[in-house]
């Protein structure tokens, strides 16, 4: 029994972070952590996620 | 703690011609560990990073990737030039622009030096690879350039740390003069920029000659080492056939120098194992570990010592300074089928992974060609592919020596799958070229920076860096997706009085099944269907995903057998080859295609990308499949 409760909290796990890292749009992704108040992720190139490349 | 005249701690950028050592002044700075080699074009995007300076106020640091100007001609270019003007929203003029150059080369890095002055901005110049000036027997007056520019002047070698402690003086003393100038009243409002006439860039080259006139105390002599060195590895035909040799060696390495490690591994998970299935009551957490952990991400894991080896090299070949000559060998290569000889470093760079590949194609100024680079970045062969060329190759390919003793025969196979990787993307690019991003092939212009040993430490941070990254993704990505697959190959579980493998019931097992017929005429079998899917997310989850799914078909003696002896044992040659030709061509992993996305704005080109690759996958895989069952039978 106790095998089983630990193998469906880790297949849980694992299924949502592979479906939050691999499957969720990043846009979708960004609104979903400012929704729940976490910091924007400083994505990996050039304007460390400043949104400063739309120009003015 | 911020310096007096800021509410924020102040924002220093590093600007410079390329390959003069600002990401090595950036690390020095921050303690920071980004990728530096001996080769212009490495940093292609903003890096930040934070310093706290010796009267202890915290610093922001942004290193830039290089340019000759800020007449940005390349999108890297482009990232430098607004940086340093202030023209992305959000992001104010920088407060003090610390200018690289270097000191083995001045007379080039003066002019930048010079178009930044003209801002009005706060400045200082770091006068970099002054060991190597010394050598060259440069004698530059730091005192005398200073006061001819009008600036700060500090001497470093910034890969040794040297002068590190002198500029940090600077930035506190040069932070206090622009703060108590922005307390009285604020700073005056920096020069406007246009892109320099020929006019001005006579007036730059004047003034550069009239400051090395005073600065310069002797010019000093190019090195003559370089000078031979280079004579015999840049001929057009024996330097080609020593590039050839020494990647040839490289692969041969691989597989001899791995065997030790890989076998210290193997025995380790194997002990693991027999731990877990003689102290562990049966169950599905067991099975999770054994089948699924143990199966899965110990069948990546255990190609470790043949990524750090092959990267070792890499290493060792970048630092010395032979890549860049590697690049000019192969212009004419490039240029024979429309490349832009600048292609070779984003090519070079996808070796490791097509995602850095891909965003170095920005150093490309031409639309198309930086277009035509990013379709054929991901059949180069990146890091995530050897793990499955060196399964199949061990399962397959016999362990011996052939040339009279000379030739590693698995080190010959692999050399040729790179080689294959090469050649597919010569071919692509010279279809596109020649249809869909036509025009004129401008020549490689590119310096070449001087030799030099490879320093140890940087060797091995290097080294250490690859590790990390090949075990995080081993302990996240591999182990997530083996988790969830063991999880499909393991449920709904068998009925009572089944008789086939209890996978054969799992819902992996009847995709598999279903999808099966799709793969049947390229020689894949229902197994190999399901450890493609995944392997999308990463290539190297495809032996993952293999593991588990035969761990899980397997019972009995089977489950004590490695991998590559269990494919040995269930495919045939025919297949094996087939998998080989598929896994060239094969569609790249989600991060290439949201990396593709990202740099050409549209999805269009993502779309494209897969759809092509695979049909050449399809078609590679078809005609091995078809041609060896041929020649070899089934």
């Amino acid at each position: 029994m106790w095998q089983s409760l630990i193998v469906f909290v880790v297949v849980a796990v694992a299924m949502v972070w592979t479906v939050w890292t691999y499957f969720t749009p990043a846009p979708l992704r960004a609104r979903l952590r400012t929704l729940v108040g976490w910091p924007r992720p400083v994505t990996g190139t050039g304007c460390g996620g400043c949104g400063g490349c739309q120009r003015s | 703690m911020t310096f007096a005249g800021f509410a924020e701690p102040p924002r220093l950028v590093l600007v410079g011609n390329p390959n003069c050592g600002k990401t090595a002044l950036f690390n020095a700075l921050t303690g920071s560990r980004q990728k530096v080699a001996n080769y212009p074009g490495v940093t292609v995007e903003r890096k930040e990073g934070q310093f706290v300076s010796p009267l202890g106020h915290r610093v922001r640091l942004i290193d830039l990737p290089g340019t000759y100007s800020l007449r940005a001609r390349s999108p890297d270019e482009e990232v430098t030039r607004d940086v340093v003007l202030g023209r992305f929203v959000h992001e104010a003029r920088p407060d003090v622009i610390v200018c690289v150059a270097d000191a083995t080369n001045l007379r080039l890095n003066l002019r930048l030096v010079l178009e930044l002055r003209k801002l009005g901005q706060p400045m200082i110049l770091a006068l970099n690879m002054m060991d190597m000036a010394d050598k060259q027997g440069r004698s530059i007056d730091a005192a005398a350039l200073s006061a001819e520019l009008g600036m700060p002047v500090v001497p470093t070698v910034a890969i040794r740390r040297d002068g590190v402690a002198g500029l940090l003086e600077q930035i506190d003393r040069t932070m206090a003069v622009v703060g108590a100038v922005a307390g009285n009243g604020g700073r005056p409002a920096p020069c406007g920029w246009s892109e320099p006439t020929s006019h001005d860039l006579r007036g730059y080259h004047q003034n550069v000659e009239a400051i090395l006139a005073v600065a310069m105390r002797n010019a000093g002599r190019p090195s003559e080492v370089t000078h031979r060195i280079d004579h015999v590895l840049l001929h057009p035909a024996l330097g080609l056939a020593i590039l050839l040799s020494l990647l040839f060696l490289v692969f041969q390495a691989v597989f001899a120098w791995a065997e030790a490690p890989k076998n210290l591994i193997d025995a380790g998970l194997g002990a693991l194992k027999d731990l877990i299935v003689m102290g562990m009551a049966e169950g599905p957490l067991k099975s999770l570990i054994t089948d699924g952990v143990i199966a899965g991400v110990g069948s990546v894991v255990i190609f470790l010592p043949q990524i750090l080896i092959l990267f070792f090299f890499i290493q060792v070949l970048e630092d010395s300074g032979y890549m860049a000559r590697a690049a000019f060998l192969l212009d004419r290569l490039m240029g024979g089928v429309g490349l832009h000889g600048r292609a070779f470093i984003p090519l070079l760079s996808s070796f490791a992974c097509a995602v850095p590949g891909i965003m170095a194609s920005r150093t490309i100024e031409s639309r198309a060609d930086r277009l035509a680079t990013i379709m054929i970045a991901p059949l180069m062969t990146c890091s995530a592919r050897l793990p499955v060329y060196a399964l199949l190759i061990a399962a397959f390919v016999p362990d011996r020596m052939v040339a009279g003793g000379w030739i590693s025969l698995p080190g010959l196979v692999m050399f040729i799958l790179y080689a294959a990787g090469i050649s597919s993307a010569l071919i692509v690019a010279f279809v596109l070229k020649r249809t869909v991003f036509k025009g004129e092939r401008p020549p490689l212009l590119m310096e070449l920076p001087a030799y030099r040993w490879p320093r140890p430490r940087d060797v091995v941070l290097g080294l250490f860096e690859r590790a990390r990254t090949f075990l995080v993704r081993a302990g996240t990505i591999i182990f997530a997706i083996g988790v969830v697959l063991w999880f499909l190959a393991s449920f709904p579980v068998a009925p009572d009085g089944a008789t086939g493998p209890a996978i054969n019931y799992s819902l992996a097992g009847i995709f598999g099944h279903w999808l099966a017929p799709i793969l049947a005429p390229i020689g894949f079998g229902w197994q190999i269907t399901i450890a493609l899917i995944p392997a999308m997310a990463a290539r190297e989850v495809l032996v993952a995903a293999l593991g588990t799914v035969y761990a899980l078909s397997e019972t009995g003696d089977a489950l004590q057998t490695s991998l590559s002896g269990v494919l040995a044992t269930n495919w045939s040659l025919p297949t094996a080859l087939s998998l080989l030709a598929w896994v060239v061509f094969a569609p790249q992993c989600v991060s290439t295609l949201s990396v593709v996305k990202r740099e050409t704005n549209s999805w269009f080109w993502p779309a494209v990308m897969f759809t092509y690759l695979t049909i050449l996958a399809y078609a590679g895989a078809f005609v091995t499949y078809r041609l060896s069952l041929f020649l070899l039978g089934s």
